[in-house]
Protein backbone atom coordinates (compact mmCIF):
# COMPACT_ATOMS: atom_id res chain seq x y z
CA UNK A 1 0.00 0.00 0.00
CA UNK A 2 1.44 3.35 -1.03
CA UNK A 3 1.23 6.52 1.00
CA UNK A 4 -2.41 7.61 1.17
CA UNK A 5 -1.79 11.32 0.94
CA UNK A 6 -3.60 14.50 0.24
CA UNK A 7 -0.48 16.62 0.06
CA UNK A 8 -0.02 20.18 -1.05
CA UNK A 9 3.15 21.16 -2.88
CA UNK A 10 5.01 23.27 -0.36
CA UNK A 11 5.72 26.86 -1.40
CA UNK A 12 6.11 28.56 1.95
CA UNK A 13 5.94 27.52 5.57
CA UNK A 14 4.36 24.49 7.20
CA UNK A 15 2.65 24.55 10.58
CA UNK A 16 4.58 22.68 13.25
CA UNK A 17 4.07 20.11 14.50
CA UNK A 18 2.25 17.65 12.25
CA UNK A 19 -1.18 17.05 13.77
CA UNK A 20 -1.27 13.40 14.66
CA UNK A 21 -4.40 11.30 15.04
CA UNK A 22 -5.59 10.65 18.57
CA UNK A 23 -4.64 7.18 19.74
CA UNK A 24 -5.24 5.27 22.95
CA UNK A 25 -2.11 4.62 24.95
CA UNK A 26 -1.34 0.95 25.46
CA UNK A 27 -2.13 1.05 29.16
CA UNK A 28 -2.43 -2.72 29.31
CA UNK A 29 1.33 -2.92 28.84
CA UNK A 30 2.50 0.43 30.20
CA UNK A 31 0.55 0.13 33.45
CA UNK A 32 0.95 -3.67 33.66
CA UNK A 33 -2.77 -4.25 33.99
CA UNK A 34 -2.45 -7.99 33.39
CA UNK A 35 0.26 -10.63 33.85
CA UNK A 36 2.95 -10.80 31.17
CA UNK A 37 4.92 -13.85 30.11
CA UNK A 38 7.88 -13.55 27.77
CA UNK A 39 10.07 -16.14 26.07
CA UNK A 40 6.98 -18.11 25.04
CA UNK A 41 7.95 -19.47 21.62
CA UNK A 42 5.75 -22.53 21.15
CA UNK A 43 4.14 -25.46 22.97
CA UNK A 44 4.52 -23.92 26.40
CA UNK A 45 2.65 -25.72 29.17
CA UNK A 46 0.50 -23.71 31.56
CA UNK A 47 -0.66 -25.81 34.50
CA UNK A 48 -3.51 -25.08 36.87
CA UNK A 49 -3.68 -26.89 40.20
CA UNK A 50 -7.02 -27.36 41.92
CA UNK A 51 -7.06 -29.75 44.86
CA UNK A 52 -9.94 -31.13 46.91
CA UNK A 53 -9.58 -32.41 50.46
CA UNK A 54 -11.95 -34.56 52.51
CA UNK A 55 -12.04 -34.65 56.29
CA UNK A 56 -12.92 -38.11 57.59
CA UNK A 57 -13.26 -39.79 60.95
CA UNK A 58 -10.08 -41.14 62.41
CA UNK A 59 -9.54 -44.86 62.15
CA UNK A 60 -6.77 -46.98 63.54
CA UNK A 61 -7.16 -49.34 60.63
CA UNK A 62 -6.25 -48.78 57.01
CA UNK A 63 -7.69 -45.41 55.96
CA UNK A 64 -9.52 -44.82 52.71
CA UNK A 65 -8.08 -42.33 50.26
CA UNK A 66 -10.35 -39.39 49.56
CA UNK A 67 -9.71 -36.12 47.72
CA UNK A 68 -8.01 -35.20 44.48
CA UNK A 69 -4.92 -33.50 43.16
CA UNK A 70 -6.34 -31.64 40.18
CA UNK A 71 -3.86 -30.77 37.49
CA UNK A 72 -4.97 -29.25 34.19
CA UNK A 73 -2.39 -28.57 31.50
CA UNK A 74 -2.93 -26.19 28.65
CA UNK A 75 -0.43 -26.12 25.77
CA UNK A 76 0.01 -22.62 24.42
CA UNK A 77 1.67 -21.49 21.23
CA UNK A 78 1.46 -17.71 20.68
CA UNK A 79 0.24 -16.68 17.25
CA UNK A 80 2.79 -14.95 15.05
CA UNK A 81 1.37 -11.82 13.45
CA UNK A 82 2.76 -9.04 11.36
CA UNK A 83 1.99 -5.56 10.08
CA UNK A 84 3.45 -4.74 6.69
CA UNK A 85 3.05 -2.03 4.14
CA UNK A 86 5.07 -0.34 1.46
CA UNK A 87 5.39 3.32 0.64
CA UNK A 88 7.10 5.49 -1.95
CA UNK A 89 8.99 8.53 -0.61
CA UNK A 90 8.88 10.08 -4.12
CA UNK A 91 5.22 10.87 -3.34
CA UNK A 92 6.45 13.32 -0.69
CA UNK A 93 9.09 15.10 -2.77
CA UNK A 94 6.94 18.18 -3.34
CA UNK A 95 5.37 18.25 0.11
CA UNK A 96 6.43 19.69 3.45
CA UNK A 97 8.59 16.62 3.99
CA UNK A 98 11.10 17.78 1.38
CA UNK A 99 12.38 20.27 3.95
CA UNK A 100 14.05 17.39 5.81
CA UNK A 101 15.41 15.64 2.68
CA UNK A 102 19.10 16.05 1.96
CA UNK A 103 20.06 17.64 -1.38
CA UNK A 104 20.46 15.33 -4.34
CA UNK A 105 18.10 13.30 -6.46
CA UNK A 106 19.17 10.13 -4.68
CA UNK A 107 18.23 11.55 -1.26
CA UNK A 108 14.49 11.11 -0.97
CA UNK A 109 14.20 10.00 2.66
CA UNK A 110 12.55 12.53 4.96
CA UNK A 111 13.73 12.73 8.54
CA UNK A 112 10.45 14.38 9.51
CA UNK A 113 8.45 11.56 7.92
CA UNK A 114 10.48 9.02 9.85
CA UNK A 115 10.36 10.73 13.23
CA UNK A 116 6.73 11.77 13.10
CA UNK A 117 4.67 9.71 10.69
CA UNK A 118 6.42 6.39 11.13
CA UNK A 119 6.51 6.92 14.89
CA UNK A 120 2.76 7.49 14.82
CA UNK A 121 2.41 4.35 12.69
CA UNK A 122 4.18 2.45 15.44
CA UNK A 123 1.81 3.90 18.03
CA UNK A 124 -1.13 2.81 15.87
CA UNK A 125 0.22 -0.73 15.88
CA UNK A 126 0.50 -0.67 19.66
CA UNK A 127 -3.08 0.55 19.96
CA UNK A 128 -4.33 -2.13 17.56
CA UNK A 129 -2.50 -4.94 19.37
CA UNK A 130 -3.89 -3.85 22.73
CA UNK A 131 -7.39 -3.63 21.26
CA UNK A 132 -7.17 -7.13 19.82
CA UNK A 133 -5.72 -8.58 23.04
CA UNK A 134 -9.05 -7.76 24.69
CA UNK A 135 -11.45 -7.73 21.75
CA UNK A 136 -10.76 -10.29 19.03
CA UNK A 137 -11.89 -13.73 17.89
CA UNK A 138 -10.73 -16.55 15.64
CA UNK A 139 -13.03 -17.77 12.92
CA UNK A 140 -13.17 -21.25 14.47
CA UNK A 141 -14.17 -19.85 17.86
CA UNK A 142 -16.82 -17.67 16.23
CA UNK A 143 -18.30 -20.72 14.52
CA UNK A 144 -18.17 -22.80 17.69
CA UNK A 145 -19.95 -20.17 19.79
CA UNK A 146 -22.64 -19.78 17.14
CA UNK A 147 -23.29 -23.53 17.26
CA UNK A 148 -23.91 -23.63 21.02
CA UNK A 149 -27.42 -23.75 22.44
CA UNK A 150 -27.95 -20.54 24.37
CA UNK A 151 -29.42 -20.35 27.83
CA UNK A 152 -29.62 -18.24 30.94
CA UNK A 153 -27.80 -20.67 33.20
CA UNK A 154 -24.08 -20.57 33.99
CA UNK A 155 -23.54 -23.73 31.99
CA UNK A 156 -24.84 -22.18 28.79
CA UNK A 157 -23.62 -19.50 26.45
CA UNK A 158 -25.57 -16.28 26.82
CA UNK A 159 -27.48 -14.56 24.02
CA UNK A 160 -25.31 -11.49 24.54
CA UNK A 161 -22.19 -13.63 24.24
CA UNK A 162 -23.39 -15.15 20.97
CA UNK A 163 -24.28 -11.69 19.67
CA UNK A 164 -20.83 -10.37 20.61
CA UNK A 165 -19.01 -13.25 18.95
CA UNK A 166 -21.08 -12.91 15.78
CA UNK A 167 -20.42 -9.16 15.53
CA UNK A 168 -16.65 -9.39 15.50
CA UNK A 169 -14.54 -9.58 12.36
CA UNK A 170 -12.55 -12.79 12.73
CA UNK A 171 -8.86 -12.29 13.40
CA UNK A 172 -5.68 -14.20 14.15
CA UNK A 173 -6.28 -15.12 17.81
CA UNK A 174 -8.93 -15.07 20.53
CA UNK A 175 -9.01 -11.96 22.67
CA UNK A 176 -9.68 -12.09 26.41
CA UNK A 177 -13.47 -11.76 26.13
CA UNK A 178 -13.78 -14.44 23.44
CA UNK A 179 -11.46 -16.71 25.39
CA UNK A 180 -13.56 -16.32 28.52
CA UNK A 181 -16.65 -17.33 26.53
CA UNK A 182 -15.12 -20.33 24.75
CA UNK A 183 -11.72 -22.00 25.01
CA UNK A 184 -10.04 -25.37 24.82
CA UNK A 185 -12.91 -26.72 22.73
CA UNK A 186 -15.62 -25.94 25.24
CA UNK A 187 -17.70 -23.21 26.84
CA UNK A 188 -15.60 -21.19 29.26
CA UNK A 189 -16.31 -21.49 32.98
CA UNK A 190 -16.44 -17.72 33.56
CA UNK A 191 -19.08 -16.40 35.93
CA UNK A 192 -21.59 -14.96 33.51
CA UNK A 193 -23.61 -11.85 34.33
CA UNK A 194 -26.41 -10.81 31.97
CA UNK A 195 -26.03 -7.14 31.26
CA UNK A 196 -27.60 -4.29 29.39
CA UNK A 197 -26.58 -1.17 27.52
CA UNK A 198 -24.47 0.89 29.91
CA UNK A 199 -25.09 4.58 30.50
CA UNK A 200 -24.41 7.18 33.17
CA UNK A 201 -27.86 6.53 34.68
CA UNK A 202 -27.42 2.81 35.23
CA UNK A 203 -23.65 2.47 35.68
CA UNK A 204 -23.92 2.22 39.47
CA UNK A 205 -26.55 -0.52 39.34
CA UNK A 206 -24.77 -2.50 36.64
CA UNK A 207 -21.35 -2.21 38.28
CA UNK A 208 -23.03 -3.48 41.44
CA UNK A 209 -24.07 -6.64 39.58
CA UNK A 210 -20.44 -7.25 38.60
CA UNK A 211 -19.22 -6.60 42.13
CA UNK A 212 -21.82 -8.90 43.67
CA UNK A 213 -20.86 -11.67 41.27
CA UNK A 214 -17.17 -11.73 42.22
CA UNK A 215 -16.51 -15.14 43.78
CA UNK A 216 -15.76 -14.72 47.49
CA UNK A 217 -12.50 -16.64 47.16
CA UNK A 218 -11.27 -14.16 44.55
CA UNK A 219 -12.50 -11.18 46.53
CA UNK A 220 -10.75 -12.30 49.72
CA UNK A 221 -7.29 -13.29 48.67
CA UNK A 222 -4.50 -12.71 51.19
CA UNK A 223 -1.58 -10.38 50.71
CA UNK A 224 -1.47 -7.93 47.84
CA UNK A 225 -3.65 -9.89 45.45
CA UNK A 226 -6.82 -7.95 44.75
CA UNK A 227 -9.53 -8.37 42.18
CA UNK A 228 -9.67 -5.51 39.67
CA UNK A 229 -12.42 -4.42 37.34
CA UNK A 230 -11.78 -3.92 33.63
CA UNK A 231 -14.21 -1.64 31.83
CA UNK A 232 -14.44 -0.03 28.38
CA UNK A 233 -13.21 3.55 28.03
CA UNK A 234 -16.65 5.16 27.91
CA UNK A 235 -17.42 3.90 31.42
CA UNK A 236 -15.03 6.53 32.80
CA UNK A 237 -17.28 9.27 31.43
CA UNK A 238 -20.39 7.48 32.71
CA UNK A 239 -18.86 7.40 36.19
CA UNK A 240 -17.86 11.06 36.10
CA UNK A 241 -21.35 12.08 34.99
CA UNK A 242 -22.91 9.86 37.67
CA UNK A 243 -20.70 11.44 40.35
CA UNK A 244 -21.78 14.95 39.41
CA UNK A 245 -25.27 14.29 40.81
CA UNK A 246 -24.36 11.66 43.41
CA UNK A 247 -25.05 12.79 46.97
CA UNK A 248 -22.11 10.80 48.29
CA UNK A 249 -19.18 9.89 46.07
CA UNK A 250 -18.13 6.87 48.06
CA UNK A 251 -19.60 4.31 45.67
CA UNK A 252 -17.42 5.39 42.78
CA UNK A 253 -14.40 7.07 44.33
CA UNK A 254 -12.00 8.91 42.08
CA UNK A 255 -8.56 10.15 43.14
CA UNK A 256 -6.58 12.83 41.30
CA UNK A 257 -9.42 13.41 38.83
CA UNK A 258 -8.13 14.85 35.58
CA UNK A 259 -4.51 14.23 36.47
CA UNK A 260 -2.20 11.71 34.75
CA UNK A 261 -2.34 9.54 37.89
CA UNK A 262 -6.12 9.61 38.29
CA UNK A 263 -7.58 6.37 39.65
CA UNK A 264 -11.11 5.00 39.78
CA UNK A 265 -12.60 2.58 42.29
CA UNK A 266 -15.96 0.90 42.85
CA UNK A 267 -16.49 -0.04 46.50
CA UNK A 268 -12.73 -0.14 46.88
CA UNK A 269 -12.12 -2.26 43.77
CA UNK A 270 -9.82 -0.60 41.26
CA UNK A 271 -11.27 0.02 37.79
CA UNK A 272 -8.98 -0.17 34.75
CA UNK A 273 -10.14 1.27 31.44
CA UNK A 274 -9.12 -0.87 28.47
CA UNK A 275 -10.42 -1.39 24.89
CA UNK A 276 -13.17 -3.81 25.87
CA UNK A 277 -16.36 -3.95 23.79
CA UNK A 278 -19.08 -1.58 24.85
CA UNK A 279 -21.42 -2.93 27.54
CA UNK A 280 -18.78 -5.37 28.76
CA UNK A 281 -17.12 -5.48 32.18
CA UNK A 282 -14.67 -8.03 33.54
CA UNK A 283 -13.74 -8.60 37.18
CA UNK A 284 -10.68 -10.72 37.77
CA UNK A 285 -7.39 -10.97 39.58
CA UNK A 286 -4.74 -9.50 37.23
CA UNK A 287 -2.82 -12.73 37.81
CA UNK A 288 -5.62 -14.59 35.97
CA UNK A 289 -5.31 -12.64 32.72
CA UNK A 290 -2.16 -13.41 30.74
CA UNK A 291 -0.45 -11.68 27.84
CA UNK A 292 1.89 -14.30 26.43
CA UNK A 293 4.55 -13.43 23.88
CA UNK A 294 8.07 -14.19 22.73
CA UNK A 295 9.42 -10.75 23.60
CA UNK A 296 7.25 -7.93 24.94
CA UNK A 297 9.45 -5.23 23.44
CA UNK A 298 8.75 -6.63 19.94
CA UNK A 299 5.66 -4.42 20.07
CA UNK A 300 7.91 -1.36 19.88
CA UNK A 301 10.15 -2.51 17.03
CA UNK A 302 9.60 -2.35 13.30
CA UNK A 303 11.96 -2.39 10.36
CA UNK A 304 12.07 0.19 7.58
CA UNK A 305 14.06 -0.54 4.42
CA UNK A 306 13.94 -0.62 0.63
CA UNK A 307 11.88 -3.48 -0.86
CA UNK A 308 14.78 -4.13 -3.20
CA UNK A 309 18.07 -2.35 -3.72
CA UNK A 310 17.16 -1.35 -7.29
CA UNK A 311 13.88 0.31 -6.29
CA UNK A 312 12.69 3.41 -4.46
CA UNK A 313 9.79 1.61 -2.83
CA UNK A 314 10.26 1.17 0.91
CA UNK A 315 8.56 -1.12 3.39
CA UNK A 316 7.72 -0.90 7.07
CA UNK A 317 7.35 -4.29 8.78
CA UNK A 318 6.43 -5.28 12.31
CA UNK A 319 6.45 -8.86 13.65
CA UNK A 320 5.40 -10.19 17.02
CA UNK A 321 3.74 -13.13 18.73
CA UNK A 322 0.79 -12.94 21.08
CA UNK A 323 -1.65 -15.13 23.00
CA UNK A 324 -4.38 -14.07 25.42
CA UNK A 325 -4.88 -16.68 28.15
CA UNK A 326 -7.27 -16.65 31.09
CA UNK A 327 -6.66 -18.92 34.06
CA UNK A 328 -8.83 -19.94 37.04
CA UNK A 329 -11.79 -19.17 34.84
CA UNK A 330 -14.48 -19.78 37.45
CA UNK A 331 -12.94 -17.01 39.56
CA UNK A 332 -13.50 -14.38 36.86
CA UNK A 333 -16.69 -12.43 36.09
CA UNK A 334 -17.79 -11.59 32.55
CA UNK A 335 -20.59 -9.02 32.26
CA UNK A 336 -21.90 -8.58 28.73
CA UNK A 337 -25.05 -6.70 27.79
CA UNK B 1 -24.08 -21.83 6.02
CA UNK B 2 -27.70 -21.17 5.16
CA UNK B 3 -29.32 -18.48 7.22
CA UNK B 4 -32.52 -19.99 8.65
CA UNK B 5 -33.28 -17.03 10.84
CA UNK B 6 -36.91 -15.88 11.09
CA UNK B 7 -35.70 -12.28 11.10
CA UNK B 8 -33.97 -9.96 8.70
CA UNK B 9 -32.75 -6.37 8.63
CA UNK B 10 -35.16 -3.73 7.40
CA UNK B 11 -34.29 -1.10 4.81
CA UNK B 12 -33.91 1.34 7.71
CA UNK B 13 -30.97 -0.58 9.14
CA UNK B 14 -27.91 1.66 9.11
CA UNK B 15 -24.78 1.16 7.06
CA UNK B 16 -21.33 1.03 8.61
CA UNK B 17 -17.77 0.81 7.42
CA UNK B 18 -16.52 -2.61 8.51
CA UNK B 19 -13.38 -4.63 8.00
CA UNK B 20 -13.98 -7.74 5.92
CA UNK B 21 -11.48 -10.28 4.64
CA UNK B 22 -10.73 -10.09 0.93
CA UNK B 23 -9.67 -12.93 -1.37
CA UNK B 24 -6.07 -12.57 -0.15
CA UNK B 25 -7.10 -13.00 3.47
CA UNK B 26 -6.30 -9.39 4.30
CA UNK B 27 -8.77 -7.04 5.91
CA UNK B 28 -10.22 -4.27 3.78
CA UNK B 29 -12.80 -1.64 4.55
CA UNK B 30 -16.23 -2.13 3.09
CA UNK B 31 -19.62 -0.56 3.65
CA UNK B 32 -22.07 -3.09 5.09
CA UNK B 33 -25.61 -3.04 6.46
CA UNK B 34 -25.80 -4.05 10.10
CA UNK B 35 -25.84 -3.10 13.75
CA UNK B 36 -23.11 -2.47 16.29
CA UNK B 37 -24.46 -3.60 19.67
CA UNK B 38 -20.99 -3.59 21.27
CA UNK B 39 -19.65 -0.47 19.65
CA UNK B 40 -18.15 0.07 16.20
CA UNK B 41 -14.76 -1.09 17.49
CA UNK B 42 -16.30 -4.53 18.11
CA UNK B 43 -17.44 -5.11 14.58
CA UNK B 44 -20.71 -4.96 12.66
CA UNK B 45 -23.33 -7.67 13.00
CA UNK B 46 -24.49 -8.34 9.46
CA UNK B 47 -27.62 -10.16 8.35
CA UNK B 48 -25.78 -13.36 7.50
CA UNK B 49 -24.82 -13.69 11.19
CA UNK B 50 -28.35 -13.04 12.47
CA UNK B 51 -30.00 -15.94 14.32
CA UNK B 52 -33.33 -16.12 16.12
CA UNK B 53 -31.53 -15.92 19.46
CA UNK B 54 -29.49 -12.90 18.47
CA UNK B 55 -32.43 -11.12 16.85
CA UNK B 56 -34.73 -11.67 19.82
CA UNK B 57 -31.99 -10.63 22.21
CA UNK B 58 -31.46 -7.38 20.32
CA UNK B 59 -35.20 -6.76 20.10
CA UNK B 60 -35.33 -7.07 23.90
CA UNK B 61 -32.86 -4.16 24.05
CA UNK B 62 -34.96 -1.92 21.84
CA UNK B 63 -34.72 1.72 22.93
CA UNK B 64 -34.74 5.23 21.55
CA UNK B 65 -30.97 5.17 21.08
CA UNK B 66 -30.94 1.59 19.80
CA UNK B 67 -34.18 1.12 17.80
CA UNK B 68 -33.68 -2.55 17.05
CA UNK B 69 -37.42 -2.95 16.53
CA UNK B 70 -37.05 -0.65 13.54
CA UNK B 71 -33.95 -2.35 12.21
CA UNK B 72 -34.90 -6.01 12.74
CA UNK B 73 -38.15 -7.32 11.32
CA UNK B 74 -39.70 -10.74 10.89
CA UNK B 75 -39.42 -12.37 7.50
CA UNK B 76 -42.74 -12.86 5.73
Amino acid sequence: MAISATVVDIRGKAVEPIIEELLFANDTIEKELVTFHEDIKASTIVTENDNTVTMQAFTSGAPSSSGTFGLTDREITPVKVMYYQTFTPETLRTSRFNRSMKPGAWNIESNEFGTVVLKAYGNAISEDVQSKFWNNIKSATQTAIAALTPGAGQGSVGAAEQTYAASLTAGEFDGVVSYMIYNNGALGTRYKVAGTTLSSTNIATEMGKVYAAIPTRAANQPGGMKVEIYAPYEVKQFINIYNVTATYRDLFSVTNLGQPNEAYYYAGVKINFVPLPSNCIIAALPSNIHWMTDLLSDINMFKVDRVASNQETWFVKHVMTIFAHVSLQSMNVLYLG
Amino acid sequence: MANECKYKFSDKTPKHIAYVKNASGLLEQKEVVGVTPFGKHSGVLTEDKLTDTIAEYLLSKNSTNEPYATWIVAKK
